[in-house]
């Protein structure tokens, strides 16, 4: 399994909660980052073949809307068990940050040495 | 609606046939479904990023980082470039002869260097074409190389002349297999190098009366040109064999002093034109081996890919 980046993470987040289409998953991500990442399609697709090739996402089923394929995308045990585990490395140093940040400033470890 | 079908259809041909096949109908039906809520910019933004998708699966470039997408950038107009090259040297090649230089009457000498480099960019051409058969091609490359010279008949070959050029070539050449990812891809790579190396030295050997003569415009690149197109075959096919297109896109910059020296009258840095453009050469030879061998990073199979 290779590092999961901040868009791939986005993608597994997405699916988190039941399967979705393409242009779903590009809507949602979006969403999920305030409008800070925008998935394309080429970069989407890259990454759901990616995803599925390493077994953390599996094909659901597709349709046909207005005329257009829609191919479903959900989460497998895997991909579960990486989204849980790298959620919750990610809440672990994000507590860990706002605990540092809620302490006093003067009690906040001072960089040793300065400036000449 | 049906424009537009048709606009984001043509994007999807920068992505190979196979692809395209399984994936096709989606990757259109995403676009078509995003396409009210974009802006022309946004659109603009969507194509470039569907056409470098396509392209990075064709040459194999999988990694989603910065370099990546710049080599794939570079990967086709590499392409073009040599195409381009081989198609001025190949004009230079049958003109020259009678233009600029003593009696090399037109034939053998100067018909073989264009009917190589044209089998190569042929193949180099159906490989992107077919990403799944390159092995095929470039292997077909090497054959057409090797057959051409030896089924012609009889011909007075130029001289061969500086060694210092064949190590300059050797060098990207021997690199080259060294970054294939596959155990297998390197020892045939490594054949076929050693088989175009061997045979551009036989022919070599069979020239030897020669010092340095010169394998540029001015001192027979007419006569010479066939030699080095046979070299640059040989060593692209090498390198297409071990799936390195970045290697094949920058030999295409190796041609680069060949031109420059081809139409700058006077030798910029003085001395012997050879002399530089033999060092040019073996500064550009092993740029191209060390970004190839940078660029095997981030590269993967095909079939690790697809």
């Amino acid at each position: 399994m290779s590092e999961v980046r901040e868009p791939t993470f986005l993608v597994l987040v997405a699916l988190a909660d039941g399967r979705r289409h393409g242009y779903g998953i590009i809507q949602d991500v979006e969403r999920l980052s305030s409008g800070k990442t925008t998935l394309r399609a080429g970069t989407l697709y890259a990454t759901l073949d990616r995803l599925a090739s390493e077994g953390l996402i599996e094909g659901a089923g597709e349709e046909v809307v207005e005329g257009r394929l829609r191919r479903y995308y959900q989460l497998t045990v895997q991909g579960s068990a990486v989204l849980e585990s790298e959620s919750k490395q990610r809440l672990a140093v994000s507590k860990e940050a706002l605990r540092r940040l809620s302490r006093p400033r003067g009690s906040r470890p001072r960089i040793a040495g300065g400036f000449a | 609606m049906r424009r537009e079908r048709t606009r984001f259809a043509r994007l999807l041909w920068a992505y190979p046939r196979s692809y395209r096949e399984r994936r096709g109908d989606e990757i259109l039906g995403t676009l078509l479904e995003g396409a009210p809520d974009r802006g022309s910019f946004e659109t603009a933004r969507v194509a470039s990023n569907v056409v470098a998708h396509g392209v990075r699966l064709r040459v194999g470039i999988a990694s989603d980082q910065a370099a990546g997408r710049i080599l794939a950038a570079a990967a086709l107009p590499g392409l073009a470039m040599a195409a381009a090259v081989a198609l001025v040297m190949g004009w230079f090649a049958f003109l020259l002869p009678g233009i600029r230089h003593d009696p090399v009457s037109f034939g053998i000498d100067t018909a073989l260097w264009p009917i190589i480099y044209l089998v190569w960019v042929l193949g180099a051409a159906s490989a992107l074409a077919f990403p799944r058969r390159k092995r095929v091609c470039a292997a077909g490359c090497v054959l057409a190389s090797v057959a051409v010279p030896l089924l012609l008949p009889e011909h007075n070959w130029p001289r061969l002349p500086a060694i210092s050029l064949l190590i300059a070539l050797a060098i990207p050449a021997l690199l080259a297999p060294a970054t294939s990812p596959r155990r297998s891809h390197r020892g045939l790579a490594l054949f076929v190098g050693a088989a175009s190396l061997g045979t551009l030295g036989a022919a070599a050997a069979s020239s030897a009366q020669a010092a340095i003569g010169g394998p540029f415009f001015y001192l027979g690149f007419g006569t010479l040109a066939p030699y080095v197109a046979w070299m640059a075959l040989g060593f692209s096919a090498a390198l297409l064999v071990a799936r390195r297109w970045i290697h094949a896109a920058a030999l295409a910059l190796l041609a680069v002093p060949w031109l420059v020296f081809a139409f700058v009258d006077q030798q910029p840095f003085g001395g012997t034109p050879t002399f530089y453009a033999v060092w040019i050469e073996f500064v550009c030879a092993l740029a191209a081996g060390l970004l190839g061998t940078w660029a095997s990073r981030l590269t993967r199979t095909p079939e690790a890919i697809y």
